[in-house]
């Protein structure tokens, strides 16, 4: 009897027609993703809302109010120049927003390009690229900063673009990574036979393919930026005041440790919280991500 | 005198989502059970679902006696023991069953000693008649390769040799023929057919493979979306299959490319059905 | 079989050789820089409207020589002819114009379409990319292609993983027909399906070849699935065709020791057939260190002397049917 049958079945009736189709399972939220989520929304809401709630300017000195603890009127407390904490947390949230996004932006727009080439342009492209990169890989990320900010000057703006280049070459090594395993899949081979050019196939099937794990790394990302950022506010070659930043409160703060915590306490929490709440929140991506890839 | 293995009322279920309806089988000493099915069938959840092996959000309901005992109440331990001496189960995939780090002899040596107390060089040279049995040729210098550095057919005869060390008294086999080439797939189901002469218990092999069956299996359960559609032995299944399923996928079966070699006369053109 | 004054496509003596990485003890004792053969010396032709069979085990060559035919492999010697056109190396920009006339049909239904682009971008692509037609035109062509592989029209705006296999299969014949091409390169294409959808996939490439005459490679390891869709069929072993000719009349009167021995290992279905398979002997040898002489003998049963001395070259058996072994030449020496 021949192999073949007459048609009598109807096309892929049931179960066995293969193994069962993914069905579209609700990606389950999991805890890190919703954690991290949460916070990370909770203190963008802190930073956008806190100027309307709190009517306080974070830049006006009253040194009759200087070091008042947290109380009714101050709900964090004021600093050492009579500052109100809250408002300043709330600038300072700005900011690091700003940086964090900053840097992102940076990253992403000169890595993911840079690790898409490497992986599509030939082997001499990617050694080029990639030793260049290498490079900037081996010095440590906060003396690369440091190295951008001694030669451009200190200032938000010079700070985004040094912990940008610091961490571009991650951004584009996560990339690469990822493009160079998408492109070993058959749909490529596939698109590759059937006519469509290299630029085609890196913007129209690499990419979509291989952007999950970038996503989780810029959100983790985000949280380290800010986390640099603050260090080297910290030591005085980040921002500048009077420009808020968290990292330059902890700065300024440091010497009243003692009498009066909460000047350090709060800048302190926020940065650990802001970190927090975007190294949780790639981590929840991840595991997002990742039932979905396995088929 | 009851079967070895007496399989009651087992569901198994992943999540929330039940893959194997309530269903039944037994399997007697010297008897070779095929459960056969396409993929989704759920034959493969059964086949490791009775013995315990069933990924981490699995399930099974139900009986599962063994040698007296039910598998599916034992406690992890239990099972363990049980694993190690009385039921051994040969692997799809006879390279990634193996641990890559360790060589061949080492761990045949380790399963040997959890069997029994012996000596390692004692296990040594059990490995080897072992290897030997199984058709290796230099099976001392077998032993001291690694899972990676051999081929599939040698992996799959090593595994065998391995599950066959603890003298066990049910052999399960999962697909043990599906990642190998046509002409080594021929030479380990003959080695597969002069092992399960040999046991004196009973064998349970999933394959998805009617012509497997055929050789090999002594009864045969037919699985459809998660269940038995068809039960019986296999000369009986094949010459009169009652299902519709059964019918149908017997139906798509070649088994008619035999052809003679040069030595024997060539065929009638009208016997052939191509 | 009449020949046409152009065959649709021809290899001829086409090697692939892949260098092998070499650690620096090698390179420092200036070793020869071994090579991994996948393809040796293999020459095919196919005539328009004609099916040929490429089978073969693992590291047979077969999907090097698929490939190469698809233009994603070069020859590292030897020549590929389509049409009359000298296609061998071919410039980038003039693979293009290939890709309308060859398509190609993958193995894994699961990997060999995009998972982000929903059926109709994925049919539609081919289309997109040689610029056929406007852009309503493009859309009625999916849907005609659909229909013409029998892929309900529901499933325009699914994504591949909402498919089973065999309709991703079909997904994957409909764009390998988008841009009428003249030869398909099926590679495995109904090796990951389970048997009852293999069958109606294999239906559907016949029909498909009957319908409107196209030519079709197809590359398996199953000699049953290749029976039906194959006029012809070419044996592979370690990269060299071992047999070729007529499916019918290869599959009845194999003269190849190796095509005997995989059609042995083919399973009766009947419990009361007695299985024979033709005992080979030991494993396929590495192909970093052929065999001098014929690339089976190692596994042969019949392997003479003369087998690791020479390389058997392709005897005519009549009929179409070549195979290249020196035992099996003799019978047709005259006495």
């Amino acid at each position: 009897m021949s192999l073949v049958a007459t048609g009598q079945l109807r096309p892929d009736a049931g179960p066995a027609s293969g193994p069962p189709p993914a069905r579209r399972t609700r990606r389950r939220l999991n805890p890190s993703l919703v954690v991290g989520g949460g916070l990370g929304l909770l203190l963008l809401l802190v930073a956008l809302i806190g100027p309307l709630v709190c009517s306080y300017d974070p830049n006006a000195v009253d040194a009759s109010a200087a070091l008042h603890g947290p109380s009714g009127s101050h709900l964090l407390g004021t600093d050492e120049l009579g500052r109100d904490m809250f408002i300043r947390l709330a600038d300072g949230y700005r900011a690091a927003f700003e940086i964090g996004a900053g840097t992102v932006a940076f990253g992403l727009l000169i890595g993911v390009p840079l690790g898409l080439l490497a992986a599509s342009a030939g082997s001499i492209t990617d050694n080029i690229i990639m030793r260049v990169l290498d490079v900037l890989l081996a010095f440590p990320a906060l003396i690369l900063a440091v190295l951008v900010v001694t030669i451009i000057g200190a200032g938000e703006g010079a700070l985004i673009l040094a912990i940008g280049i610091a961490y571009t070459p991650v951004i584009a090594r996560v990339m690469r990574g990822s493009a160079m395993a998408t492109r070993r899949e058959t749909f490529i081979d596939a698109a590759r036979s059937r006519g469509a050019g290299t630029l085609r196939i890196a913007l129209r099937h690499t990419l979509p393919n291989s952007v999950g794990p970038l996503i989780v790394q810029a959100s983790i990302f985000v949280g380290v930026a800010v986390l640099l950022g603050a260090g080297m506010s910290f030591v005085g070659l980040g921002v500048r005041p009077p420009t808020p930043d968290l990292g330059l409160m902890l700065a300024s703060g440091r010497d009243y440790m003692t009498t009066s915590p909460w000047v350090v306490i709060v800048p302190a929490a926020a940065i650990m919280l802001f970190a927090l709440a975007f190294t949780l929140l790639g981590d929840g991506l991840q595991t997002w991500f990742d039932p979905q890839r396995a088929r | 005198m009851s079967p070895l293995l007496d399989v009651n009322g087992v569901t198994i279920s992943y999540g929330d989502v039940e893959v194997v309806h309530p269903l039944s089988f037994s399997v007697d000493r010297g008897e070779v059970l095929g459960i056969v099915g396409e993929s989704g069938s759920g034959k493969t959840s059964v086949g490791l679902g009775m013995i315990g092996l069933l990924p981490r959000n699995g399930r099974a309901t139900g009986e599962v006696m063994f040698e007296g005992r039910n598998l599916l109440a034992m406690s992890t331990g239990e099972l363990r023991r049980i694993r190690r001496r009385s039921i051994s189960v040969i692997m799809q995939n006879p390279a990634k069953a193996l641990d890559p780090c360790y060589t061949v002899g080492a761990q045949f040596v380790e399963i040997l000693r959890l069997r029994e107390p012996m000596s390692r060089r004692a296990a040594r040279a059990e490995a080897e008649q072992r290897l030997r049995q199984v058709g290796i040729a230099a099976p001392a210098h077998r032993l001291k390769a690694y899972p990676h550095e051999l081929s599939g057919g040698m992996a799959q005869r090593v595994m065998v040799a391995l599950c066959l060390a603890t003298n066990p008294s049910l052999l399960v086999a999962d697909e043990p023929t599906s990642a190998l080439d046509v002409t080594i797939q021929a030479q380990i189901l003959e080695l597969l057919k002069s092992v399960i002469a040999d046991l004196s218990g009973a064998v349970a092999i999933i394959t998805h493979d009617f012509g497997i069956v055929a050789q090999l299996c002594t009864k045969v359960c037919v699985m459809n979306a998660g269940r038995i559609v068809e039960a019986g032995p296999v000369a009986d299944v094949f010459a009169a299959p009652q299902h519709e399923y059964t019918r149908h996928l017997l139906s798509l079966l070649p088994g008619h490319l035999h052809h003679d070699d040069q030595t024997r006369p060539a065929r009638d053109e009208a016997e052939s059905p191509i | 079989m009449i020949k046409s004054p152009t065959p649709l496509l021809q290899l001829t003596n086409v090697h692939k050789a892949y260098p092998v990485a070499q650690g620096l003890g090698r390179r420092l004792r200036r070793e020869q820089r071994r090579v991994a053969r996948a393809v040796d010396e293999v020459s095919l032709t196919i005539e328009p409207g004609q099916s040929v069979g490429i089978v073969g085990e693992s590291g047979s060559g077969k999907t090097t020589v698929a490939r190469m035919i698809l233009g994603l492999v070069e020859p590292t010697s030897g020549r590929v002819v389509f049409e009359g056109r000298d296609v061998t190396h071919v410039p980038h920009a003039q693979r293009r114009r290939l890709g309308r006339d060859i398509q190609g049909v993958f193995q894994d239904p699961y990997s060999s379409l995009d998972p982000r682009q929903r059926v109709r971008q994925i049919i539609r692509e081919p289309l997109d990319i040689h610029r056929i037609g406007t852009s309503a035109e493009r859309d009625m062509r999916v849907r005609e292609l659909m229909d013409q592989v029998a892929l309900p029209r529901r499933y325009l705006h699914s994504y591949p993983h909402e498919l089973s296999g065999g309709l991703r299969q079909r997904v994957g014949i409909a764009t390998a027909l988008a841009v009428g091409p003249k030869l398909i390169v099926a590679d495995e294409p109904v090796s990951a399906l389970d048997v009852s959808v293999q069958a109606q996939i294999l239906t559907l490439l016949s029909e498909i070849r009957e319908q409107t005459g196209i030519s079709i490679v197809f590359i398996s390891h199953d000699l049953a699935a290749v029976a039906d869709v194959c006029d012809s069929i070419a044996v592979m072993c370690l990269g060299r065709v071992v047999e070729s000719g007529p499916t019918r009349q290869v599959y009845q009167r194999p003269r190849h020791p190796y095509t005997q021995a995989l059609l042995s290992a083919v399973l009766p279905t009947d419990p009361a057939t007695p299985y024979r398979p033709i005992k080979l002997v030991g494993d396929p040898p590495s192909p970093l260190e052929p065999l001098t002489g014929c690339v089976f003998r190692s596994r042969c049963g019949q392997a003479e002397a003369i087998c690791a001395e020479l390389t058997p070259q392709a005897t005519d058996f009549g009929d179409g049917q070549h195979a290249s072994c020196h035992v099996a030449a003799r019978i047709l020496a005259p006495r």
